[in-house]
């Protein structure tokens, strides 16, 4: 039967499928990714580059708006160090200034405590923007102590210029505000002190409108940070002076924003990737200072919109590789399908004739390729095989036929011979015993015994060359004639003549028989034998001596008409045992190819030659047997053993 | 197992060897073809051969009986093998040296 997996089992057409398909999978997806990577990289490097751009652009917008603010007080200032102004021009300087920037909401001039009229601690006038004029009002007092406050005491102390923190102005505007103090100093006695300071407030929307105009992406923005970090300017209203980098960082705890706002606060620029403020995504920020206010410019935009062109451009190849790939998958199944489909008809044929059924028809392949001639030799097989198995199948009955006849035949000859021991219970005068194991083909061994007239016990062992039909018939036709013959005449030699004289009629084949007979007075134990070519018996005396029949000179049967023979006697007395037997005792063969010999059988006889005759053919045999070792029997194995008793009979 | 030479209008067939059933089987047909095709003497030489089994003679008895006992012999028999022709009594039937 042939072997049939139980587990699924995958055909060519879906191996070279798979396989072709998973590298082309593996060579699409590698270029990908690497597409993928290395335009993530560009992409970034470009946006870094713009974001760059953007930002420093916007510093250096705002840093130009405000320095042209900071010029203003600066010349008042200086006004201020080189002349004394009364308090008309002074009024009349801080009005000036107001009208002279439109983003200028308010300035003062704030003097040390009677720096400008001794009788006066205070003296702070104020011009500030309304709707339709600018108006003048004066600050200090009691209630109103600005020698103490951040916008006068900071440039006081540390005698620069600086810009306040960004407020809310809480009055009547409610809009977001920066003052811009400068000090000036005066020469008194010959010492330079300082006098007072010049502020200037100036309102913040601009800047947001500044920063609105900031656009990245979809939903990027810019923001300032202030000196201590706080949101100047952010789209989320809320965050206006009222957060910082850092309290957002706290708020939310996220860390990198402390990071970054130190790094902003430091006055460095550069590029990084955090979590998003405002929309809660990873982002990515470029920052940059504003020197002169000591703020931070930030602009932010988020990852996915950054490589939102990338990822397109890659959704596009994905869909052009996937739609390639099914294109490809179709037409490597198409081309497979085509090219297995003969193999597999061709297989399930194969496996139907393997089974046995010959008769199967081959599918026609008509393709010129391996399939094709593989399907063709297949044919040829089959027709082949089939002629093959009708010829083995007639061949085979013959020869069963002619097996049977052959086994038919040895059934035949085997029952011709003498097979029921003990063959004369009645004679106790002598014992007689003889076995015969075929070879597997018919052989051509012979024994026989009988009475005769007078007291006589007639034996014959004989070996008829060749094996077979023939030499059953010859075996058969040569006892035939033996019995026949001496019935008429009891001397052993005579009838050795008369049965050759018989035989050798018509032998054209040239078979032959080798035949030792004898005729034994079980009376007197005298007994006359003759030899017609045959293997020497042993004799072994009462006493256990043992020696080989001295045996006459004698032709085999069947070959030359009248052969002479000789009768020789031997005077057996009681207890006198002869073994005789065929070469196939002699010549049997064992495992080196040595065979059994006349010197092995001579040595077996010596120790165990007294048995009864039963006991030596059966013990004779199995030594044969044991010697062999399994080695093929090539001949018939005959032993006939006569034991001269010499005791009276029962029914004599 | 045989040759066949020539030697002094002798045909000399060289068996060597194991001449049991088996291998005389095999080569029966071709010597007894050449036997009688071959004119002048015919000499078995068994110098090398250590057994003989009974349809061996025949093959013998065979030739002999083709060519005429004057004109066949048995060469260089080996005391074994003699002993097989002198027990089957060929020896008085063909010439055994």
């Amino acid at each position: 039967m042939p072997r049939v997996s139980k587990k699924t089992r995958f055909g060519l057409a879906f191996k070279l499928s798979f396989l072709i398909l998973l590298s082309t999978a593996a060579i699409f997806f590698s270029a990908f990714a690497y597409n993928y990577s290395v335009s993530r990289r560009i992409m970034l490097q470009n946006v870094e580059q713009n974001a760059g751009s953007l930002a420093s652009a916007t510093a250096n917008h705002i840093e130009e708006i405000l320095a042209r603010i900071e010029t203003l007080p600066t010349l008042a200032a200086l006004v201020l160090e080189n002349q004394s102004l009364d308090a008309v021009r002074l009024e009349a300087l801080v009005r000036n200034v107001v009208q002279a920037n439109p983003a200028i909401f308010g300035s003062t001039i704030a003097f040390e405590p009677q720096a400008f009229d001794p009788r006066s601690e205070f003296y702070c006038p104020y011009a500030m923007r309304t709707a339709k004029n600018i108006d003048v009002t004066y600050l200090g007092g009691e209630k109103y102590r600005y020698h103490n406050l951040d916008w006068y005491i900071i440039p006081k102390e540390t005698k620069r210029a600086v810009w306040s923190e960004p407020y809310f102005d809480e009055g009547a505007t409610n809009i977001a505000m920066a003052t811009y103090s400068v000090p000036f100093y005066r020469e008194i006695n010959g010492e330079r002190r300082f006098c007072g300071v010049v502020t200037v407030d100036i309102a913040l929307d601009w800047l947001r409108e500044i920063m609105d105009g900031v656009k990245i992406f979809d939903s990027g923005y810019a923001f300032i940070l202030s000196e201590n970090g706080n949101f100047i300017c952010h789209p989320e209203a809320k965050y206006v002076l009222k957060e910082s980098l850092f309290s957002l960082a706290e708020e939310k705890g996220i860390p990198a924003w402390r990071e970054a706002g130190h790094a902003m606060l430091d006055g460095k620029k550069g590029f990084i990737s955090i979590p998003g403020i405002h929309f809660g995504r990873q982002a990515w920020m470029y920052y940059s200072p504003l020197p002169s206010a000591n703020w931070s410019v930030g602009v932010m935009f988020p990852d996915e919109e950054l490589f939102r062109g990338t990822r397109k451009l890659a959704y596009m190849i994905a869909g052009i590789g996937l739609i390639g790939f099914g294109l490809l998958f179709l037409l490597v199944v198409l081309v497979a399908v085509r090219i297995t489909g003969p193999l597999r008809a061709l297989t399930s044929k194969a496996a139907e004739i393997a089974k046995g059924n010959l008769d199967t028809p081959l599918p026609f392949v008509r393709s010129k390729d391996e399939v094709g001639d593989l399907s063709h030799s297949f044919e040829d097989m089959r027709t082949a095989l089939k002629e093959y198995i009708c010829d083995l199948t007639a061949t085979t009955a013959a020869k069963e036929r002619i097996e049977s006849e052959l086994k038919i035949a040895h059934s035949i000859q085997m029952n011709f011979l003498p097979r029921s021991f003990p063959p004369f219970p009645d004679h106790l005068e002598f014992r007689v015993h003889a076995g015969l194991e075929p070879a597997k083909e018919v052989g051509g061994d012979l024994y026989d015994f009988f009475l005769l007239e007078g007291d006589h016990v007639f034996f014959t062992i004989g070996d008829v060359t060749d094996k077979g039909v023939p030499a059953a018939l010859f075996m058969a036709v040569t006892k035939t004639l033996m019995k026949g013959i001496a019935l008429q005449t009891i001397d052993p030699a005579s009838v050795l003549g008369a049965v050759n004289n018989e035989l050798c009629q018509g032998n054209d084949a040239n078979l032959f028989v080798t035949v030792f007979c004898g005729c034994l007075n079980y009376k007197t134990g005298e007994l006359r034998y003759s030899n017609a070519g045959h293997n020497p018996p042993v004799v072994v005396q009462p006493g256990g001596d043992v020696q080989w029949l001295d045996l006459p000179h004698g032709l085999v049967l069947g070959i030359m008409e009248n052969s002479p023979y000789e009768t020789r006697i031997l005077q057996m007395q009681p207890g006198c045992r002869l073994i005789a037997y065929t070469d196939g005792v002699t010549e049997a063969m064992n495992r080196d190819d040595e065979m059994f010999s006349d010197e092995r059988l001579f040595d077996w006889v010596r120790g165990r030659g007294l048995q009864s005759p039963t006991a030596i053919v059966t013990d004779l045999l199995a030594a044969v047997h044991e010697y062999a070792e399994g080695t093929p029997q090539s001949d018939d194995i005959t032993v006939l053993v006569f034991e001269f008793t010499g005791e009276c009979s029962s029914g004599s | 197992m045989v040759s066949i030479k020539e030697e002094n209008g002798n045909f000399v067939f060289v068996f060597s060897g194991k001449l049991d059933t088996t291998n005389c089987l095999q080569i029966e047909k071709e010597v007894l073809a050449h036997v009688c095709a071959a004119k002048g003497n015919i000499v078995f030489d068994l110098g090398d051969v250590n057994f003989v089994a009974s349809i061996f003679l025949r093959l013998c008895i065979q030739s002999c009986k083709d060519v005429g006992a004057t004109r066949f012999r048995i060469a260089n028999v080996t005391p074994g093998v003699h002993k097989v022709f002198k027990l089957s009594g060929l020896d008085s039937l063909i010439a055994v040296e």
